[in-house]
């Protein structure tokens, strides 16, 4: 495990970063940086410039890069000896006279980009794209003590599989403070990923004991009471599913086998329409989901953005998704398609308020939808949820009319517990603060990391968990081998076939993800 | 829109794809074998030359045909051309290990001088021994 400088990267505000998609008018700001190269894990190709020191004091420059073909450096480089000017050409290098190499890339200012981009003519993009949350895999996940078991409290920044792609994820926690007022969570790495952690805090609220607090769809608390199911609740086909979306219990939904068969390039769409009676008075009311993805997300990304390109995805991830408008290419089309869109019946239309990423397919996210009172019909507000088919299990959805904002401070990083104590106080340093500090995981790694809640007795708290962050998916063997080398396009087509795979393997897959995440140590 | 702003936007709209600032393939050092161009500031004035390594406690430079130690300690200061203020030092500044680490990466030798290639430097350069200037 880590730590890091990394180009500070952050993307409060997504849609801004979607937006940017529309005409592709992407402007990068951008600064020099030089990187050395792990020579002992050398990348297989680096594209930018190279120098590479040789024992014997000369230099070898390649200024388009060098590719590894097993122990040789091979690139058009100019190799100078110690003290001279003047080089000769040098297209093969072997790697055991190299004692260091760096290469000279370049540091993009994500926000400076992002706002040249869309003041470059796509502002108006910024109502239509919506909320962006990045994409797919999975992410790190927090587990509190409970009595002795760890109890799965979260997944961080889900499916953020890039550094452009970086985002801040809040999580309600249910986990009460020591009796000296700590709260401590152990964040592991579970899956093939490298996580890059910039920043981990807990919010508290302070509230009544009559009200749950929950993170609204942009993470802020809402104080919610009176919470009842709603009036009607049915799927797209008709059916009845108050009973599936009664409490957070063992019986959870999922889209009918029929949308999921019938489901077209064309229309795609299962939806949950609720009617929820309103008060007079009400402006607005909240939707309280408890859900988590389904693995077609996962299918996919190993299936078809990862697995059909093969080698190829190495340049997906290292390239396509490094670049401003590659990035935000994908946004658009990942934005317009996943997560879960949120519409209210407006006369005769249904008006989309909002939209909520995906929260990956580990841990059920509880989030309270803000929705505004639009009576439609007598006193009911009609709500429609609609996604992807069966991108969803929604284990609880219900509603309240009586909320509000609750008090809230933030709590930051007090202690990290490394595996290697002398790690603690610089995977601290990297953790506290949303900045360009990063601690990073491999696969089995995990921290503890301990935050002073103090003593409260009254009124009650409840936190939340806010994490920001990304990571980077490792390339498996199998994908390379499986490949059919078809180049990843963002289609409702390749959609449909993933959503047809996934039909086909779900039983196995399922069976195997949920087995499969590597035991942390 | 503000008038700024419009104009701001219409000036970006040329730079469609654009990429503003340098990238690190923009620097000299990027194609050519030596470090980076160096000016430190020492009792004798302002000196500049190709930055040749950084040890823990200073830095060698190459300048005026001669290759010199320049503690940390008796620094005046220290710039590296085409590089902002993450690579400076002010008079007196220890830098952090990641300065260190930073400023290695703009010298002739970021993996610093082996006995053989300082032996073999200082002949080129007709000296017995690195000159240190306080």
């Amino acid at each position: 495990m880590t730590t890091m400088k990394e180009p500070k990267v952050r993307l409060l505000y997504p849609a801004t970063l979607a937006a940017a998609c529309i005409g592709l008018l992407a402007c990068v700001i951008q600064s020099p940086a030089i990187r050395p190269v792990n020579l002992q894990k050398p990348p297989a190709v680096v594209q930018s410039p190279v120098k590479a020191h040789l024992t014997d004091g000369s230099t070898v420059v390649y200024p388009g890069g060098v590719t590894l073909n097993g122990k040789f450096l091979n690139g058009s480089g100019l190799r100078y000896p110690l003290g001279s000017g003047t080089g000769s050409q040098a297209t093969s290098i072997t790697l055991d006279s190299v004692v260091g190499m760096e290469a000279y890339d370049r540091r993009v200012n994500v926000a400076a980009s992002v706002a040249a981009t869309t003041a470059a003519g796509a502002l108006t993009a910024l109502a239509t794209v919506g909320a962006f949350v990045a994409i797919f895999g999975s992410c790190p996940t927090f587990y509190a003590d409970s009595a002795g078991v760890e109890l799965l409290q979260g997944e961080g920044f889900s499916y953020s599989v890039a550094p452009l792609l970086e985002q801040r994820d809040v999580d309600r926690l249910r986990l009460t403070p020591t009796k000296d007022g700590r709260l401590t969570l152990n964040v592991r790495n579970e899956a093939l990923e490298t996580h890059y952690i910039n920043h981990i805090e807990i919010i508290e609220a302070t509230h009544d004991q009559e009200e749950s607090i929950f993170p609204d769809q942009r993470g802020r608390a809402v104080a919610v009471s009176k919470i009842a199911p709603s009036h009607s609740i049915r799927n797209r086909a008709g059916e009845d599913i108050s009973r599936a979306v009664r409490a957070a219990d063992e019986v959870v939904f999922s889209s009918n086998s029929t949308t999921r068969q019938n489901a077209t390039e064309a229309d795609l769409d299962d939806w949950i329409d609720l009617v929820v009676p309103v008060p007079p008075g009400a402006d607005s009311i909240a939707v309280i989901m408890d859900m988590r993805n389904s693995l077609l997300n996962t299918v996919l990304l190993y299936d078809y953005i990862l697995g059909a390109p093969g080698i190829k995805s190495l340049d997906f991830l290292g390239k396509d998704l490094e670049n401003i408008s590659g990035a935000v290419e994908m946004a658009k089309w990942y934005s317009s398609h996943m997560g879960m869109r949120v519409s209210v019946l407006d006369g005769s239309t249904w008006r989309q308020i909002a939209r909520i990423g995906d929260s990956g397919p580990i841990a059920f996210h509880q989030v309270a939808l803000m929705v505004p009172a639009v009576r439609s019909s007598g006193s009911n507000v009609r709500v429609r949820l609609s996604f992807v088919a069966d991108d969803w299990r929604i284990d609880a959805i219900r509603t309240s009319a009586s909320w509000r904002r609750p008090p809230t401070r933030v709590i930051p990083a007090a202690r990290v517990a490394m595996g290697d104590p002398g790690q603690n106080k610089a995977a601290l340093a990297s953790v506290v603060d949303s900045d360009e500090g990063y601690l990073i995981t491999s696969p089995g790694q995990s921290f503890r990391v301990e935050f002073e809640a103090g003593v409260q007795a009254s009124p009650a708290r409840t936190f939340m968990l806010a994490s920001q962050g990304y990571y980077t998916e490792w390339v498996r063997g199998s994908w390379i081998k499986a490949a059919s080398g078809e180049k990843f396009v963002p289609s409702n087509a390749t959609l449909l076939k993933a959503m047809r795979q996934w039909r086909v393997k779900q039983d196995d897959m399922e069976r195997h993800f949920y087995s499969s995440r590597i035991a942390a140590r | 829109m503000t008038p700024f702003r419009t104009g701001v936007a219409l000036s970006l709209l040329a730079f469609s794809a654009c990429a503003i600032g340098k990238s690190g393939k923009d620097l000299a050092i990027a194609t050519i074998p030596g470090g980076a161009q160096a000016t430190v500031v020492s009792r004798g004035g302002a000196i500049a030359g190709e930055l040749v390594a950084v040890r823990d406690d200073g830095v060698v430079l190459s300048a005026q045909k001669q290759l010199s130690f320049f503690p940390f300690a008796s620094l005046g200061g220290l710039t590296i051309g085409q590089m902002k203020g993450d690579y400076k030092l002010a008079a007196g500044e220890r830098p952090s290990r990641e300065k260190l680490d930073r400023l290695r990466l703009v010298s002739h030798f970021p993996q610093g001088l082996t006995p053989e290639v300082e032996r073999r430097l200082l002949a080129q350069l007709g000296q017995t021994a690195i000159v240190t200037v306080q």
